[in-house]
């Protein structure tokens, strides 16, 4: 339904996203996650034909968003991160604007416009002039022009962002309850979030993607474990039962033959006992040939420090995770 | 069409939901009216033939301000985002804002009629020359109408975009005196021909000549055309 190919973004000379690809089905929701400024955003505003790639392609139902950009327009519903609205405009007025702008048919208007207030829950501020709203009422009033026309296609970008704790679960079962007849991409800095309302996230940091999982992948390879990639010149079994054997080590994996004498590993240790110099020591005090050992270069862990792991947004992200500690 | 409509009913109900259009009719009627009753006075004449003209000048300062709002507070409040993603095109956006303010214009100099029926009432002014006169009039506001559109378009800020406006309409004001000072030689002609409140000249006389139709017409045309080149660059920004 969704694909984006090798999307690169640059500001001027600031690079904003750099080859990011990755493919949403139909019904499916699709978690971007990222910490702030990880170009999430900027992602959301290529898809939705908002402004084009630099290079790259986007296709949204089969239509190429720079070629055919009115056609993706047609079929996305879209909701901005920081919801702007016509002030001056009722929530009616302003929801009949949208529909007519989106080609709703005018003797449908009017019943469809009551039901997606209704699916919302604004129809009693329907005739309130939007800048009187509360923001949870805005951030609904916001979703509420993202459905009209019923768009195969929901774009969302932090859509509970600045709700209560009750209006945020409110908008969450919201989101669930459309996806299956709808397609939904929505970003989050916020973890447990993905868990609760996505099948698949994208995990985006410095603008490339590092990691596409289930939200139960993505929890397991956070419960705690650093991933650490060796090859050795040596018998698999014995090797692989060495390596078992050193404090620290969680589980090996076998990653295939790197070539006919050469085996890969991975093996899962504990966060912060760092096994490197161990597993050296027992390869080479086997008389195995050690060939390569590295800590996996982008560590989720170093991403997941800066994003937000409560429910409760944090406004300043720790200052070790920006220096690359590992966190403890 | 259908979202060139609905952008216009859009723009024309936040103009008077909001005080702007109310303020904006009622200055430039109060200004109007004490250049209408002062002409009376002197001239002495039953006719609008020197009232028409001198609303350039109210126009001059009264645009600007209508046609501020129309991209620059898109841009500002970030609502353009949202519009620029809905299924319309760039160019019914821009005639739709176009054609709201010039429905404000109308509305605004349509209330100056009760003038023309007073001069109606107490003289036997020529009913031609009122009437070619208002087309010129209702021609001029929308050339002003489309270059405050484009300048609106260009600002983020209202406070720039209608001094953005108010300084080219400026500029296009004064080529008429510079046009009087260079009256012999081609360079006068030229600037007399650029000059936009030359052109209502022959209007306000009863007469309708393709040159002005043509001058006005391409005026707006390119302006219009301006505009939509500067909405659509903002995309690639």
């Amino acid at each position: 339904m969704i694909e984006a190919r090798e999307l690169t973004k640059y500001y001027g000379t600031k690079l904003a996203i750099y080859n990011v690809t990755f493919r949403v089905e139909k019904g499916e929701i699709l978690g971007l996650l990222g910490p702030n400024a990880a170009g999430k955003t900027t992602t959301m505003r290529i898809l939705t034909a908002y402004m084009p790639p630099t290079s790259g392609t986007a296709k949204v139902a089969g239509y190429d968003v720079l070629e055919q950009s009115l056609e993706v327009r047609r079929r996305i519903g879209y909701l901005p991160e920081n919801v702007p609205l016509y002030p001056d405009l009722t929530v009616r007025q302003y929801l009949e604007f949208v529909a007519k702008v989106k080609g709703v048919d005018g003797r449908e208007r009017d019943q469809h416009i009551e039901e997606v207030m209704d699916r919302v829950n604004v129809l009693d501020r329907a005739d309130s002039l939007i800048g009187k709203l509360s923001r949870g009422y805005r951030q609904r009033v916001g979703l509420a022009q993202a459905l009209v026309g019923n768009p195969p296609v929901l774009i969302l970008d932090e859509p509970t962002s600045g709700l209560d704790p009750r209006q945020v679960i409110e908008v969450r079962q919201l989101i669930k309850e459309l996806a299956g007849e709808h397609t939904v991409i929505l970003s989050t800095h916020i973890l447990p979030e993905v868990s609760m309302t996505c099948q698949r996230v994208v995990i985006i940091s410095d603008g490339t993607v590092v990691a596409e999982d289930t939200p139960e992948g993505l929890a397991r390879r956070l419960s705690g474990s650093e991933r650490i990639t060796v090859h050795v010149r040596g018998p698999a079994d014995q090797v692989r039962q060495a390596l078992e054997r050193i404090p620290g080590v969680l589980a090996v994996h076998e990653t295939g033959r790197v070539t006919n004498t050469v085996h890969g590993f991975a093996l899962d240790s504990k966060v912060g006992s760092d096994v490197r110099e161990r597993v050296a020591q027992v390869v080479v005090g086997n008389g195995w040939g050690l060939l390569e050992l590295h800590r996996e270069a982008m560590s989720l862990e170093e991403i997941f420090v800066r994003l937000t792991t409560t429910d409760e947004p944090v406004r300043d992200e720790p200052a070790r995770a920006r220096e690359g500690v590992p966190m403890r | 069409m259908r979202g060139t409509l609905a952008v216009m009913q859009k723009e024309l109900t936040t103009y008077f939901a909001s005080p702007l259009a109310y303020v904006v009719i009622a200055i430039f009627l109060c200004v109007s009216g004490i250049f209408f009753s002062l002409g009376l006075f002197f001239v002495r004449e039953a006719s609008l033939r020197s009232f028409l003209p001198n609303l350039s000048v109210i126009l001059l300062i009264i645009v600007p301000v209508i046609t501020m709002r129309l991209f620059a507070e898109e841009r500002g409040s970030g609502t353009i985002e949202l519009l620029m993603t809905y299924p319309i095109t760039d160019t019914q956006v821009v005639l739709g804002k176009f054609l709201a303010a010039f429905v404000l214009y109308l509305v605004m100099i349509g209330f100056t009629l009760l003038y023309a029926l007073i001069v109606i009432f107490y003289g036997r002014p020529e009913l031609g020359p009122l009437l070619s006169g208002y087309l010129g009039v209702a021609l001029m506001g929308a050339c002003f109408l489309s270059l405050g559109l484009f300048a609106s378009s260009l600002a983020r800020s209202q406070v720039v975009a209608a001094v953005l406006a108010f300084g080219m309409l400026l500029v296009l004001w004064i080529v008429d005196a510079a046009a009087n000072v260079l009256a012999t030689g081609p360079a006068g002609t030229v600037l007399s021909y650029l000059s936009l409140v030359r052109h209502l000249d022959d209007p306000v006389k009863g007469v309708i000549d393709t040159r002005d139709l043509v001058y006005f017409a391409s005026f707006i045309v390119i302006s219009l055309f301006l505009t939509v080149r500067s909405v659509e660059s903002a995309r690639w920004k």
